[in-house]
């Protein structure tokens, strides 16, 4: 087996990727910081960071933490809107040879349903992720993907809008008790796959000013100290909807760590942290992926999807 | 201030040539920076009328 007869793709709902490595939201802006790195084209899908509908500044700063093994952040979703985002960084997507999944994120119900509804009719958009874990500003803060009814509310909206036109990938916090049922909840409700997990909440104290380091004092921890939880979660999951399509994240730093979703059931894996120590790293994560299966036997990555679970009731 | 852990600024408030004031990652949009387009004031805050500020 070679690289050249390899079958590396991959499908979420219906999207079909070349390869099954993308982006993490919110790690990459909109793309043009890593198309100094590679073309970005070369894999699978660029994840837009996560949009909402107006115009954000983002939070005070400092706005970010090193931790062991990990980071801290606590950005506040900066962007430009949903009106400017699909009128200029979409199509410079698009010029380029992105493939796109565009992430929404909304305060509430109704905010959701309008970003989807602005989104289905955009061209050049693989898939929707809806970042639930963002606070309903109509249920006293409450995360959404935090309450399972609240998850179902935004993904049943999302897929009103937009019906069948794009697959819906619903974007789950492990700041839950139990993921799998969060995870039933927005399938049934229409989600035609997950991306998990989203970033712990965490906190740091600058020991020097004797306060909370973040302007915000919580922030989302990433990075390598997290796989543990995303490999999982992944796993608890796929056990449970073996056919639901899943986008695993969580500090995938090589393609040995990438393979480890795979194997607990990950179709696609998204690249974050790493990207800021090493913006080539989705290109470089998905050359040492392709190497790894081709080694340990595989003719097609669909096959590899999973494969922690062979033997299991 | 605004510090990252190593002590510098990782997100200023910029003035665009517009004059409208924006949140600009120095480590993107910088390193370098107009002195005089920068509200020094205001770095570690989203200053009032910030595009995008929290309404």
């Amino acid at each position: 087996m070679t690289q050249s007869s390899f079958d590396f793709r991959t499908t979420l709902g219906s999207a079909h990727l070349p390869n099954p490595i993308l982006t993490a939201s919110g790690c990459a802006a909109n793309g043009k910081e890593l198309s100094a790195f590679f073309p970005l084209g070369e894999i699978g899908a660029v994840v837009t960071k996560s949009v909402m509908n107006h115009p954000r500044s983002g939070r005070a700063t400092p706005r970010m933490a090193e931790t062991p093994s990990g980071m801290l952040n606590a950005i506040g979703l900066q962007g430009p809107g949903i009106d400017n985002f699909l009128r200029e960084d979409l199509p410079w997507l698009v010029e380029h040879g992105a493939r796109t999944i565009v992430s929404i994120a909304g305060e509430s119900v109704e905010e959701f349903a309008t970003l989807s509804r602005k989104v289905r009719n955009a061209p050049g958009v693989s898939a929707l992720e809806v970042n639930i874990s963002c606070p309903n500003v109509e249920n006293r803060g409450l995360v959404f993907a935090c309450d399972r009814s609240s998850a179902r509310e935004v993904i049943e909206a999302v897929k009103r809008s937009v019906g069948n036109s794009l697959p819906i990938m619903a974007k789950l916090s492990p700041d839950v008790t139990d993921i799998v049922s969060i995870a039933e909840e927005v399938v049934s409700a229409g989600a035609d796959g997950l991306a998990m997990i989203n970033t712990l909440l965490g906190m740091v104290i600058n020991t020097e000013t004797m306060r909370p380091h973040l302007a915000n004092k919580t922030g989302g921890l990433s990075g390598p100290a997290i796989r543990p939880v995303a490999v999982r979660a992944i796993y608890q999951v796929h056990q449970a909807m073996p056919k639901v399509p899943i986008v695993g994240m969580g500090g995938v730093l090589t393609g040995n760590d990438a393979f480890e979703l795979v194997l607990a059931g990950a179709s696609a894996i998204s690249i974050g942290t790493a990207t800021f120590h090493d913006p080539s790293a989705p290109v470089r994560i998905k050359d040492e992926l392709e190497e790894l299966l081709i080694s340990r036997g595989f003719t097609r990555f669909s096959d590899a999807v999973g494969y922690a679970h062979r033997g299991q009731s | 201030m605004g510090l990252a852990q190593d002590g510098s600024p990782e997100i200023l408030p910029v003035r665009d040539k517009d004059g409208t004031l924006k949140m600009l990652r120095s480590c993107v949009e910088g390193p370098i920076f107009d002195g005089a387009a920068v509200d020094w004031d205001g770095i570690g805050t989203i200053p009032p009328g910030t595009y995008g500020a929290p309404r």
